[in-house]
């Protein structure tokens, strides 16, 4: 009796020693298969973190470039608006001036349709036609009076 | 693995052999070999297995199968191995119950211990995969991170740049902006350039206008009072500041009578030559920048001995080695017509000196010769073009012949390039200057009456200084406008900075025709194509 419960007991040992015999293949296989995991994933994570030193660069990179062109642009738009700002000095200066050249034109117009009259005078008196010269004269009278020309 | 057990009497002597017992091992902490024989004799009987180890056990033969030990009995164990000679060995029963035990035991043990040590390294196992696979949820959530990262990365230089190109692109706008600006600024400060120069040029001469109003008015005061003979007076004595200021008004840089002029640039200066007036025979003016000229006087004080004063014309000037030549047109004597004759000086405003016996050039004829004018070729070779008269006979021709190398003389044969043959010119070419510009030979002419409105510029094409030429059509380079009258006389010249010039005359309105004078006009010429314009406003 003794020895079939030895037996049994020796049996239930053994299987269960096999069982874990077995577990333990198993789990050594799980980790095998773990650890390749494990090795792909950290070959994944140096190159993820090689990219992540690229990209870092390059962002630095591409932030200083930005700030270069973000202050080319602040130039380009200070020049652009002291520029305009010349522009509408020289403008102003301008319209000042073509206003004040337009008053001097039209009376040097004005005067000089005054001045035709008496360069047709002069030449009469060259003439001596003083009679013809006098008409003449006072044909643009009112001409030049208009002209602001005192007679 | 086979598991022989003998749990009935042992007789350790024993020895029997079974060729087909087989025993196997296997390494399982220790090594236990166990063999069986199913059907042993007596004695001890080995056992050779086979398997992935090699063992050997000891075999315990059984007398008989299934004779389990009795309690308290002495077991009889009968062993036959092979049915020949039995052995028979009896052994007591604590003995055999005591190896027995023993036996369990030891395989208990066995058996116990590699079953631990199995648990023991399953555990392992199994620690170090959650140690594993920890650490790999570890790395994978690091992965996670750096992968997120880099897409974060990655995203924000993708926007940085798009800002960049956004920079790029405003900048690009802005540059734009302000190239259009400073156009726009060049052309206001031209404007105001302009309007500066306008407003000196009637502030420089208000004096004159003044004095030309004070004689208008005092003359206008007098003929109210009928006093005809001091209203001459009063005019005639405003005449010349009512000249200046007509003139002036016309944009004249010279405010006296100064016509068929010519213009010399000499050592940093110009020189400005014309027909006789009142200055003399020869007037010749100063400047230093084409604006401003100053009277210097008469650059001919005497005629030579076979001419007659008081009609020389068109005077030009061509820089020789050590001094200068004027050509000019003067009357001949003997014949009453116009001829060339010429001078030499040490400096462009003379005195020249005329020692000639007779013309240079007067081609009799044809009416005579009027207007030299010199043109040096781009191989240094000078030529000398005038106007034959042909007054009463053939058409009025522009002629061309090569000059020594001093220009004291004429060599070769003179050459016909145009005659008066277009409507517009009405009989009249004459005032001849050529220029080369990028190859290309132009001649400009006067044509019509000088002494009229219709007096105009025009220009031919030529081929070279001797021709042939050819007139295109609308050839007219000048004509009258609302303030200049008659412009003609034109002579082309290249200034100290390389650009080309036109000094010419006309009338300023509404003082037209002879006595009137005819001012200095000065304009910029370009080259349009093949065709030359002068930036003239007449």
């Amino acid at each position: 009796m003794a020895a079939t419960a030895c037996l049994a007991l020796g049996a239930l040992a053994v299987r269960d020693w096999t069982a874990t015999l077995d577990a333990t293949d198993r789990t050594r296989a799980q980790t095998t298969e773990a650890r390749v995991v494990l090795a792909r994933t950290e070959g994944d994570l140096a190159a993820a973190l090689e990219s992540m030193d690229t990209a870092d660069e390059t962002l630095a990179a591409e932030a200083a470039a930005l700030s270069a062109r973000q202050a080319e642009r602040a130039e380009a738009q200070g020049t652009a608006d002291a520029t305009r700002l010349w522009l509408s000095a020289l403008q102003a200066q301008l319209a000042s001036a073509t206003t004040e050249l337009e008053a001097s034109t039209g009376r040097v117009t004005m005067l000089q349709t005054c001045l035709a009259g008496a360069a047709e005078a002069l030449n009469q008196a060259a003439a001596r036609d003083t009679a013809g010269a006098a008409a003449t004269i006072r044909d643009i009278e009112g001409a030049c009076a208009e002209a602001g020309v005192e007679m | 693995m086979t598991l022989g057990t003998d749990l009935g009497g042992t007789d350790p002597t024993a020895t029997a052999t079974d060729p087909t017992a087989t025993a196997s091992t296997e390494t399982v902490g220790t090594d236990v070999a166990v063999g069986s024989a199913p059907d042993s004799g007596t004695g001890t009987a080995t056992a050779t297995g086979t398997g992935t180890g090699t063992g050997t056990g000891t075999g315990t033969g059984t007398g008989e199968t299934g004779d389990t030990a009795g309690a308290g009995d002495e077991a009889e164990a009968e062993a036959e191995a092979d049915g020949t000679g039995p052995t028979r060995r009896r052994a007591s029963a604590p003995i055999r119950r005591t190896v027995a035990t023993v036996a369990v035991t030891l395989v208990v043990a066995l058996v116990s211990a590699g079953w631990a040590t199995a648990k023991v390294r399953l555990g392992d196992a199994r620690e170090g995969l959650a140690e594993t696979q920890a650490t790999l949820a570890a790395q994978q959530e690091t992965l996670a991170v750096a992968e997120r990262r880099n897409e974060l990365t990655a995203a924000g230089i993708g926007q940085v740049q798009a800002d960049i190109d956004t920079a790029v692109a405003e900048r690009s706008v802005l540059d734009g902006l302000v190239a259009s600006t400073e156009a726009e600024i060049a052309a206001v400060e031209a404007s105001q350039a302009e309007t500066a120069t306008a407003q000196a040029l009637v502030a420089a001469h208000s004096a004159d206008m003044m004095a030309c109003f004070a004689g208008v008015s005092g003359a206008v005061r007098a003929n109210r009072d009928g006093d005809d003979g001091a209203s001459a007076d009063a005019l005639g004595s405003a005449a010349g500041a009512c000249g200046r200021t007509l003139a002036y008004a016309t944009g004249a840089r010279f405010p006296y009578d100064f016509p068929d002029p010519f213009v010399l640039p000499a050592g940093g200066a110009y020189f400005g030559y014309s027909t006789n007036s009142g200055a003399g025979d020869i007037q010749v003016v100063r400047s230093s920048n084409l604006t401003d000229w100053e009277l210097v006087g008469n650059a001919l004080p005497a005629l030579p001995g076979w001419a007659e004063a008081g009609s020389t014309w068109a005077p030009a000037v061509l820089a020789r080695e050590g001094g200068y030549v004027v050509y000019y047109t003067v009357r001949e004597a003997s014949s009453q017509l116009q001829c060339i004759s010429r001078g030499v000086s040490t400096r462009p405003t003379g005195p020249f000196l005329d020692d000639s016996a007779g013309p240079l050039m007067c081609q009799r004829e044809l009416g005579g010769s009027i207007d030299p004018s010199p043109f040096v070729d781009a191989d240094g070779r000078a030529y000398l073009l005038w106007k034959a008269e042909g007054m009463g006979g053939p058409a009025q021709t522009i002629w061309s012949q090569e000059l020594t190398a001093d220009g004291l003389a004429l060599t070769g044969q003179p050459h016909a390039l145009i005659s008066a043959d277009r409507a517009f010119e009405q009989g009249v070419v004459e005032a001849p200057s050529l220029v080369r510009t990028d190859g290309r030979y132009h001649l400009v002419y006067a044509a019509a009456n000088w002494n009229s409105r219709r007096y105009a510029t025009a220009v031919a094409g030529c081929a070279g200084p001797s021709g042939p030429c050819t007139k295109p059509e609308g050839g007219r380079l000048l004509s009258s406008g609302p303030r200049l009258a008659g412009p003609g006389g034109v002579e082309v010249f290249r200034g100290h900075d390389g650009g080309l010039w036109a000094a010419f005359h006309a009338f300023s309105e509404p003082n037209v025709g002879y006595p009137a004078s005819r001012y200095l006009y000065l304009a910029r010429v370009r080259v349009d194509g093949d065709r030359l314009v002068i930036d003239a406003s007449t």
